[in-house]
This record gives structure tokens, C-alpha cells and sequence, in this order.
């Protein structure tokens, strides 16, 4: 099979589709282009998606500052949900906490029940919009890929949540009803706020704010042991504990992995998510950075 | 009202407020037909509903024509048995058969 051919004229170069029938063009590395970036795209090219040249240099300026921010190596696994299409937003960015190193979790999203018209890449409803029922993400990454002492979760919430009960925008449970990393979106009990680091029956292995009796607010939302992070600023409590299981269940986004069922569905709307290792209240101001002119330069809300 | 009933293609805001409803045993072949020709892109997963039954939200129909992510898939099923094997109700109706989700967590 003809696997494209290489171009060097331009950032991103791209060779024409008809030249040698119809040639699957694979962006090159040049001297502007970041290399994380240009993988991410050949990614989406092999998943049956495109990446336009402006979402392209958006996601080279985020890498970069990533990179500035001195990150890169706390983020395991992240996805902007980005891209022409469907398939094209399935593919993360970020795998491992390098390019060439150890990876976490499938080489793309498992989409459960997603149609096209969940996604958009840009403008007012940008991101997935979940049905609160029937659709989430299997990310593949095992929820105890890190001590839940030493863990982040993050997402980018544009839609809150209407329903009630148990709502999940990412969780799973590393032992059978306990020990769970999760953010909650709408919580049901005493105890409920809105990010999980062990029992969810535990007040001191939580933080965030209380998300009973209403839902979690719009925003940059990122759980990194022991706090909870609002837009670059810490809010609500923080965490005194936290509890980690032996179990390899996967997160789910838009759902709660409970290991023999995925319940807890949210029919709120995500453009980004990432998970990894803890981060520091700088390195979450910086990483609120670089996802707001991210977010900025594509005009997504 | 059945698959039979419906005709494609159908449009989003319809879809969203529908849902289809089979039987275990149907669940089974859609599993089937999409282990050989589905990917991960789509995984049409449905979930079980308190009498038995298994519902998916109608909105996956958007997918089953030329260039969506279950054409392969829907294109080898046997429309003379699928079609009639699923209902069709109102997503509101089978929201209310799932079972109830855990106010704890």
C-alpha cells in the first residue's frame, strides 16, 4: 500500500492526494514543527480523520508550551478532542508522558455510542456531548497506573449536568465499590464533593467543591492530589488521604468504570481531558495556560 | 412501531429522542456483525433495560449509511430479521426501564 509521500515545502507540508492515486500525505517534521504534534496528526490521518493546518498550529503551540511549562512528563494520557471528525477526536495527543517512552491505555478512544453529531470541534458547543445513559469513553488507562497520592485527572467542561444521582465526567474504581480516582459532575450523598482520590464514602479522600445539590460548574477543572483546581485557582477543599486499589479497571470519561458495570453516565460536555501524575499549583497555572489560548486560538467554549 | 417502520435516512433531532429496543439474543448478532466489520471508532453498546431487554439510543441510525461508521456493519446484517426485531419507542419511555443509577459515589 502506498503510504504517502514526503513533502518538505511548507510548516506542514502535505503531498497532493491524486499525485500517485490517492496517497494517504504524512506531515513531515521541518524545522517549526513539534515533533508530538506532527505524530498526533499522522495518528489521526491512520484513524480515518483529518487535521486542518490551523488545528495543527494550535496543537505545535500547545506542545510547545507544555514543553515551557515543564509538564510533559506529569501528563500520561491527554485528548483535546480535536480534529475533522469523529474518528479524528478519538485519537489523544498525549499516550505516555513521553513520545518515545511507555504507553498507557488504547492507542485510541474506544468510542460506546458516540454518533458524529456529539462532536465539534470549535465554536460554542465544542467538544463530545454525552446523553447522560448510553455514551462514554474507554480510555484503556488503568486507574491505578499511579498512586492516587500522586495522581491528576483534568477536563475541560463546557455543558453542565442536569441530571441527578451518581454523574461521573471521568472514574473507575480500582477495587470492587471503593478506592476510585473520579471527578463527579453531580453527586448523590453527604460527603460529595467532587473529586475522589479513595472511598467515596470518605470525606478526607476528596476535594473540590460540593456537587450535591448542584451541578459542577463550567471550566479548566484538573483534581491533582490533594487539591482541586478551577481555572488555574485552587477551590474547595482539599484532600488529607487518599487510597489506591490492585486493580487495573480503566477510566472511563463520561461514565464510572465500576469494573463489572458502567454506570454513572453524565450528559455533560468535555472538550479535553488528561490524566497523569500530580501536579503542583504552578505547573497547574501554567497548564490552565496553555489550554485557555489553546482554546482561544481555535474559538472554542 | 419496528426498524421496518422507519426510513432512512433520519434526521439527528429525531434520532436523539428515540431509542431502539431488541432482545439479548439480537444483541448477540450486533456483536458479531460488529467484531467482524466495526471498529473502535463506533462501539454500538447497548444497556440493559429492567425487563430484560436491551436499548440503545436511535441515533446510532445516523451512522449505518454509505460513509458513516456503521455502513459495514449494517450493510451485512440480514435486514429481513433485523429490521422487524426491533422496536422503535420514545427515548423519554426508555430512559425510564434502565435501572436506577447509585446516588452514592
Amino acid at each position: 500500500m502506498n503510504r504517502g509521500i514526503y513533502g518538505l515545502n511548507s510548516q506542514f507540508a502535505t503531498t497532493p492526494r491524486e499525485l500517485l492515486g490517492r496517497p494517504a500525505p504524512i506531515y513531515v517534521i521541518d524545522n517549526a514543527g513539534h515533533p508530538e504534534a506532527i505524530d498526533w496528526a499522522n495518528r489521526v490521518r491512520r484513524n480515518g480523520g483529518e487535521v486542518s493546518a490551523q488545528t495543527l498550529a494550535a496543537v505545535n503551540q500547545f506542545c510547545a508550551d507544555i514543553d515551557a511549562a515543564r509538564i510533559r512528563d506529569k501528563i500520561f494520557r491527554l485528548n483535546l478532542f480535536v480534529g475533522s471528525n469523529l474518528s479524528a477526536c478519538l485519537v489523544p495527543l498525549f499516550l505516555g508522558p513521553s513520545l518515545a517512552g511507555i504507553r498507557y491505555g488504547n492507542a485510541t478512544d474506544i468510542n460506546v455510542n458516540f454518533v458524529a453529531a456529539d462532536y465539534s470541534e470549535a465554536g460554542p458547543s465544542s467538544g463530545l456531548s454525552g446523553n447522560g445513559s448510553t455514551k462514554y469513553l474507554n480510555t484503556g488507562y488503568p486507574v491505578n497506573t499511579t498512586l492516587s497520592s500522586n495522581a491528576h485527572l483534568a477536563i475541560g467542561l463546557t455543558r453542565t449536568e442536569t441530571q441527578t444521582g451518581y454523574r461521573a465526567a471521568i472514574g473507575a474504581s480500582s477495587t470492587q465499590d471503593s478506592d476510585e480516582l473520579s471527578i463527579s459532575t453531580r453527586r448523590g450523598d453527604s460527603t460529595s464533593y467532587c473529586a475522589i482520590f479513595g472511598r467515596y464514602f470518605t470525606a478526607s479522600e476528596q476535594a473540590g467543591e460540593v456537587v450535591q445539590s448542584v451541578p459542577l460548574g463550567v471550566g479548566n477543572l484538573i483534581a491533582s492530589y490533594p487539591s482541586f483546581y478551577r481555572n488555574g485557582v485552587r477551590t474547595g477543599v482539599n484532600a488529607t488521604a487518599a487510597r489506591a486499589g490492585t486493580r487495573t479497571t480503566a477510566l472511563t470519561v463520561f461514565a464510572f468504570n465500576g469494573g463489572t458495570v458502567v454506570n454513572g453516565h453524565s450528559n455533560c460536555r468535555l472538550n479535553w481531558y488528561s490524566f497523569g501524575a500530580a501536579i503542583t499549583a504552578d505547573q497547574v497555572l501554567n497548564f490552565q495556560l496553555a489550554i485557555s489560548a489553546f482554546n482561544t486560538t481555535l474559538v472554542r467554549t | 412501531m419496528t426498524l421496518s417502520d422507519v426510513e432512512l435516512p433520519v434526521s439527528s433531532e429525531w434520532a436523539r429522542d428515540h431509542a431502539l429496543v431488541f432482545s439479548p439474543a439480537l444483541a448477540q448478532r450486533l456483536a458479531e456483525l460488529h467484531a467482524v466489520h466495526g471498529s473502535s471508532n463506533l462501539v454500538p453498546m447497548p444497556r440493559a433495560l429492567t425487563d430484560g431487554r436491551l436499548m440503545l439510543c436511535a441515533d446510532v441510525l445516523t451512522e449505518v449509511m454509505p460513509g458513516g461508521l456503521l455502513h459495514a456493519m449494517w450493510a451485512a446484517a440480514d435486514q429481513a430479521v433485523l429490521l422487524p426485531s426491533v422496536e422503535v419507542i420514545a427515548w423519554a419511555d426508555a430512559v425510564a426501564l434502565l435501572p436506577p443509577e447509585p446516588t452514592w459515589g
